[in-house]
């Protein structure tokens, strides 16, 4: 106990603040040094919220507290909260060009990174569309996913695309004649005669 | 796009403008007057995730040589919020409902038109955008309607008339800040039908630059109109400062 010795005055040493069990004495240290009047932002007084005095951290803080949006000039368009099926949406949208074979599209932008100001939302037809240019009720879907993957002509299309892809990744060679283990041995050698 | 399939509606380049993306792609502006078309046009509705609505009307290339411009990529349309704007040539108020939602409530749109009967629906138009100031006078006399009209960022001018060149000149002169801009869209036939249409333009762009605007680009309205060009550039530019 090196720090008791010190303390008796028997051995001289210099007036170091001690290295460990810190956490008292610097605890106290703070308090005693502490300003009444220059509260960190975080704390309460009384109970109540003091705004921090620096200017610096006061814009940093209102910052914060500021919603993300596109800015003024497009009418501070808020940046939306992306969740899963906001995800999945913005990715079909993303790949839409293999959806419709019949349909083309300019390429876009090739940022890989999902666009950070947009809003969803539903088309209103107007009146003299009523019979033309509407989804019926059953037609209608939540999601953008949801409503390419109901299209009836799409699906026709996109089945017939997995199987060409499924058979031309298929290994060659002709099915029966393979060797399914070794008690299929024999019989394939004769089913080969 | 039908009615009722959903969108993703995301800022263009251009200020103020918008594109909603689903199975195809359309050019919108944010509306005004939430719930109400113009003319028939579609409509994007969206909720926001505080419970406020905000609601997107399609834009068509096909009724509008703006649309059409931007879509053929013009670099800058100078036509954002905030900005004024003169019109000419408002017709029935199609386009100028599309401008007037771009501009938004800090801006002004003025709509020259001449013609009585375009001109009573661009009146009913305008009486429901507090930012349009419509004007039922030739373009041709802007002393008749200096009054009504102040200092304009911008002049966009769809008047097709065989010197439309010198009307724009004379409305400039009146009401354009030096270093406004304007966008004039050309209809070749309207000019000269006997030669062809780059010679028209051509000639016209030479006209502009004698009354001292100073056109930077032009595009061609190819796809949604048959020979009709649109002219970008500047007025009474400031000289650059050589360092």
């Amino acid at each position: 106990m090196p720090e008791n010795k010190s303390a008796i005055g028997l051995v001289w040493a210099p007036k170091v603040p001690p290295l460990f069990g810190v956490k008292n004495s610097s605890e106290k240290m703070h308090n005693q040094t502490k300003d009444p009047v220059l509260t960190p932002g975080t704390e309460l007084v009384d109970g109540l919220y003091v705004p921090p005095r620096d200017p610096r951290k006061l814009n940093k803080l209102l910052k914060k507290n500021m919603k993300d949006t596109a800015g003024s000039s497009w009418f501070d368009m808020p940046a939306l909260t992306v969740t899963p099926e906001i995800k999945k949406d913005l990715e079909i949208l993303k790949l839409r060009h293999v959806i419709d074979p019949k349909r083309h599209f300019k390429k876009g932008d090739n940022s890989k990174a999902p666009p950070k100001y947009f809003q969803v939302g539903t088309v209103i037809e107007p009146a003299s569309e009523f019979f033309s240019g509407r989804l019926t009720k059953k037609e209608r879907k939540t999601t953008l996913a949801d409503e390419l993957l109901h299209d009836d002509a799409l699906k026709a299309y996109r089945k017939r695309k997995i199987q060409e892809i499924q058979e031309s990744r298929h290994p060659g060679g002709v099915e029966k004649w393979k060797n399914k283990g070794r008690q299929t041995w024999k019989r394939a050698k004769q089913r080969r005669k | 796009m039908k009615g009722g399939s959903r969108v993703v509606v995301q800022p263009h380049r251009h200020d103020g403008v918008f594109v909603a993306k689903g199975k195809e792609d359309a050019l919108c502006t944010k509306n005004m007057v939430p719930g109400e078309a113009v003319y028939g046009e579609k409509r994007v509705s969206v909720q926001n995730e505080d419970g406020s609505k905000v609601e997107y009307r399609v834009w068509n290339p096909f009724r509008s040589k703006l649309a059409a411009a931007i879509l053929g990529g013009v670099d800058n349309i100078w036509i954002a919020p905030g900005t004024r704007v003169l019109y000419l040539g408002a017709a029935s108020g199609t386009t100028v409902s599309h401008v007037s939602d771009i501009v938004g409530p800090t801006g002004v749109v003025y709509a020259v038109e001449f013609s009585h009967r375009s001109g009573r629906d661009l009146v009913n138009m305008a009486k429901k955008r507090t930012n349009v100031i419509p004007i039922i006078e030739d373009a041709r006399h802007p002393a008749r309607y200096r009054m009504l009209v102040g200092m304009v960022d911008v002049i966009f001018s769809d008047v097709a008339q065989p010197d439309q060149a010198r009307i724009l000149a004379l409305n400039a002169s009146y009401f354009l800040k030096n270093g406004g801009h304007f966008v004039i869209s050309i209809k070749a036939n309207c000019i000269d039908s006997t030669v062809p249409a780059e010679a028209v333009f051509a000639q016209e762009v030479k006209k502009l630059q004698a009354e001292q605007f100073k056109p930077s680009e032009q595009v061609t309205l190819e796809p949604f109109e048959r020979d009709h060009a649109c002219v970008v550039g500047g007025y009474r530019m400031p000289k650059k400062q050589k360092v």
